[in-house]
């Protein structure tokens, strides 16, 4: 798993929609709605539905999405690439999208803008010190009794590797 | 006789409409092929298979005195019998005949190139005129068929294949690895679409085929080994000892009121308990108990005995052996069946068997029937009480990429005629159908789900729940995606019913091994054809009834039997088969007796004998050889020789193409 999340994301952010479509074959998605059972953002993100963007991006309605915010509330949990019957892995479909998505120079939803800005300031989504709420309210890691988290040892190496695979397209459009 | 002869040839070019005739310049291809030696006729015709063009063979062999007939047209596969029965009518063995193949392996791929296509179609049909120069009559055997058959696997298929060839006069052979026969169809308490009962259908079959004056019963039997061909098999059965004297016992079930030792009972999936002596279940056929030895204090311990002290005939026998039985049958049935997949270890995101509350479908049965567990009341195992929401999962591991990649076929209806046990059992219970789509292709099937739609307190979900989760209390839930509604709901089911897909009967896995017939990929056994053939195997004699050939409900499983069973009757009534002549044939001189072929034989048609003189030699068993022709391209000294395929014929083929 965690060499498919390492793996998974260095080969996201350079995959294409076109990719996707090929490789992914969501055309092979039956609609069993597993996906959109388990997800973990689709309990929280009403309109969020993986299961309804492989069939938008099947039937041909990619660039409504492309320019749609809904993209953007995947967790990465990767529960509907573990459970997804048909090998379709809605995950990459969405990462594919997003990728389209920034390509074309749209800005993401705040939110992810401010967890991309995070990453290359402190190498994290968002400051270690704190835990950032749904309502974007800070709260103390301390206060809850967490631990601090480890940064990247030398950080100009990581950020070096960072925008190595694909995150400078992000950096220009986001304006960090 | 052929062999003094002139060798005198006849060639005919079929246009096949334009199929061939578009492409190659068929005038000329006469025209070239009539001048090769020993071509005493050339001709071209519009369709050579149809009467008229057969005729023209048949007149020509006469006058014009044919011992060798060649045909460029389709493909072999096509037509050879045709032209080959035409030669024979013509007076001429229908092994001097040679077909050259001008339309798929020239006109139609060559659509473009009409110059090099005529020139290609040429070569191939001189090189089919220097291979029919060397022909040699052939002769097909002909074996006796012994009119006996063996049915492996007792359940609906097993039984109605048994009753069949029984009923047309022949003997049969049933052989059941559990102690009763019955099968999966045993445990069920009804049947979809109708709702009849399940017992009720299937005792009066289970009860004629034991008393069958021409049936066989060997039930807690495996079958160890079968050696021979089609016609002539040799077959070996194992019966394990029950430790209960067959002859003497009444059925009274005494001993198993006397036995004071428990175990979960297989018949019940694990539901109920059973003794340690025991009947499969209470109509088993044949009624003779068994004893698990596992469970068994006396075989444990070495005390107790309390079976054999209340026997009334004093049946009970501890020092019952495995028992060898041989057999030999003309034609076999497999009817093995299936069992549920495995999705315990498979899919452990739906907690089967990690919740109590996560039962299959085929529990569920179980629990409904009056003979079962619970004496017919539908309760849930963790407490025993009646579940008033109950969730019914489809397609669980069928159509998965991950799983099983094939539809179950039977999992849609089956669940349907579930929510019905559970609405009528329980009245004011609600049930949730979670499905993906609803396939309901049988007669009758979309009748009775539209009865079931009818009731207000059962809802079909369109959506796959991802996984079951277990709350604090100890309560099920699970979300599913609902799309005709487009929400995604939480459901909180006091009972969860898993319709799991099936995979074949580990026995299967056995058998095909020692008869090596084919399987397919999913593990069932492959069909000789899945539309013309679907109860042949690639083993000639070897049938198929039922889920061994994939998954079947009950009125295909017993409509596939009959067919199975009409295969064998046709096979015994005629009383022998031919065998195909291109066989291999070994040359006891040239044979070094080394072996390599013998293990390379994927039909087992090849042993090593000595001769009289002390000499080792292979020696092919033609009922088995399927003309393959492995051994003769492995054979170090050329001893080996495929009947019609010889070196000599091939090699002058070779030579004519690439002059």
């Amino acid at each position: 798993m965690l060499f498919y999340l390492i793996g998974g994301w260095i080969f996201t952010f350079k995959f294409s929609l076109e990719d996707a479509v090929k490789e992914l074959r969501p055309q092979l998605c039956y609609q069993c709605m597993k996906c959109s059972s388990g997800c973990t953002a689709a309990k929280v993100v009403n309109n969020y539905r993986p299961h309804e963007i492989v069939a938008l991006v099947k039937a041909g309605y990619s660039d409504e999405l492309i320019n749609s915010d809904v993209i953007w509330a995947c967790s990465v949990c990767l529960k509907c690439v573990e459970y997804c019957p048909q090998r379709v892995s809605p995950f990459e479909v969405v990462m594919a999208l997003r990728n389209e998505s920034i390509a074309r120079g749209r800005v993401p939803p705040k939110s992810f803008v401010e967890m991309a800005k995070s990453v290359l300031k402190v190498g994290h989504i968002q400051e270690p010190m704190y835990i950032m709420s749904k309502d974007f309210e800070e709260v103390s890691r301390m206060e809850l009794g967490l631990p601090e988290m480890p940064k990247p040892k030398d950080f100009e190496k990581f950020k070096q590797h960072v925008l190595l695979v694909g995150f400078e397209k992000l950096k220009e459009v986001i304006r960090v | 006789m052929v062999e003094d002869e002139e060798v005198r040839i006849g060639v005919y070019i079929c246009h096949c409409g334009l199929n061939i005739a578009s492409v190659v310049d068929v005038k000329k291809a006469a025209e070239e092929v009539s001048k090769v030696p020993n071509v005493v006729v050339a001709k071209d015709y519009q369709f050579m298979c149809s009467q008229p063009g057969q005729n023209i063979i048949i007149e020509d062999i006469k006058q014009h005195r044919l011992n060798r007939v060649v045909v460029a047209a389709c493909s072999p596969r096509m037509h050879e019998p045709t032209f080959q029965k035409a030669v024979e009518r013509g007076g001429l063995n229908p092994y001097l005949f040679e077909m050259a193949n001008i339309r798929e392996h020239c006109s139609w791929v060559h659509e473009k190139e009409k110059v090099a296509a005529t020139e290609k179609a040429i070569k191939l049909v001189k090189a089919a005129i220097a291979k029919a120069r060397l022909l040699k009559p052939l002769k097909r055997e002909k074996v006796n068929v012994i009119p006996r058959a063996l049915v492996i696997g007792g359940g609906i298929a097993g039984i109605r294949a048994s009753l069949d060839i029984a009923n047309a006069g022949f003997e049969v052979h049933l052989v059941e690895t559990r102690p009763s026969i019955g099968g999966n169809m045993a445990r069920l308490d009804k049947t979809f679409p109708t709702l009849d009962c399940s017992q009720c259908i299937l005792t009066p079959l289970m009860v004629e085929v034991s008393r069958h004056p021409n049936v066989t019963l060997h039930t807690y039997t495996d079958v160890v080994n079968i050696d021979g061909s089609v016609g002539n098999f040799k077959v070996k059965l194992l019966k394990k000892p029950r430790y209960v004297d067959e002859s003497k016992c009444t059925g009274c079930g005494t001993c198993i009121t006397k036995c004071p030792w428990t175990a979960p009972s297989e018949f019940e999936l694990g539901l109920g308990k059973r003794k340690a002596i025991y009947f499969e279940f209470p109509q088993a056929v044949p009624l003779i108990p068994v004893i698990d030895p596992e469970h068994c204090m006396y075989f444990q311990k070495g005390t107790c005995r309390a079976c054999e002290k209340f026997c009334p005939t004093k049946a009970i026998d501890f020092n019952q052996k495995p028992e060898e039985i041989e057999l030999e049958v003309g034609a076999i049935i497999l009817a093995t069946g299936y069992s549920l997949y495995d999705v315990a270890k498979a899919m452990p995101e739906y907690g089967y068997r990690k919740y109590k509350d996560v039962i299959t479908g085929l529990e569920l049965e179980r629990l409904v029937s009056a003979t079962g567990p619970t004496k017919g009341h539908i309760v849930r195992p963790s407490d025993g009480k009646e579940p008033k929401k109950v969730a019914i999962i489809l397609c669980v591991g069928s159509r998965d990429e991950k799983h099983l990649r094939f539809c179950c076929r039977f999992g849609c209806v089956a669940g349907i005629k579930h929510a019905y046990y559970i609405v009528s059992h329980i009245p004011d219970a609600e049930v949730y159908i979670c499905y993906r789509d609803i396939r309901t292709f049988g007669k009758g099937y979309e009748e009775f789900y539209e009865r079931i739609r009818n009731y207000e307190n059962i809802k079909f979900i369109r959506g796959s729940p991802m996984e079951i989760l277990q709350d604090a209390d100890g309560s099920l839930y699970f979300d599913v995606f609902d799309a005709n509604t487009n929400r995604i709901v939480t459901l909180r089911p006091d009972l969860v019913v898993l319709e799991t897909g099936i995979v074949p009967h580990p026995t299967f896995k056995e058998v095909a091994k020692i008869l090596k017939c084919a399987v397919g990929p999913d593990g069932f056994a492959l069909e000789l054809h899945p539309k013309l053939r679907p109860t042949e195997t690639s083993v000639d004699g070897v049938f198929l009834a039922g889920a061994v050939q994939g998954p079947k409900d009950i009125p295909d499983t017993v409509a596939q039997a009959g067919a199975a069973a009409s295969s064998v009757i046709a096979l015994m009534s005629k009383g022998y088969v031919e065998t195909i002549p291109y066989v291999s044939s070994i040359n006891e001189d040239l044979c070094s007796g080394c072996g390599i072929c013998q293990p390379l034989c994927a039909y087992d048609a090849i042993s090593l004998v000595k001769k009289e003189d002390g000499k080792q030699v292979a020696k092919v068993d033609i009922g088995k050889c399927k003309g393959c022709g492995v051994c003769a391209a492995a054979c170090p000294s050329g001893a080996a020789q495929q009947l019609g395929f010889n070196d000599e014929q091939i090699l002058a083929m070779v030579r004519t193409l690439t002059r």
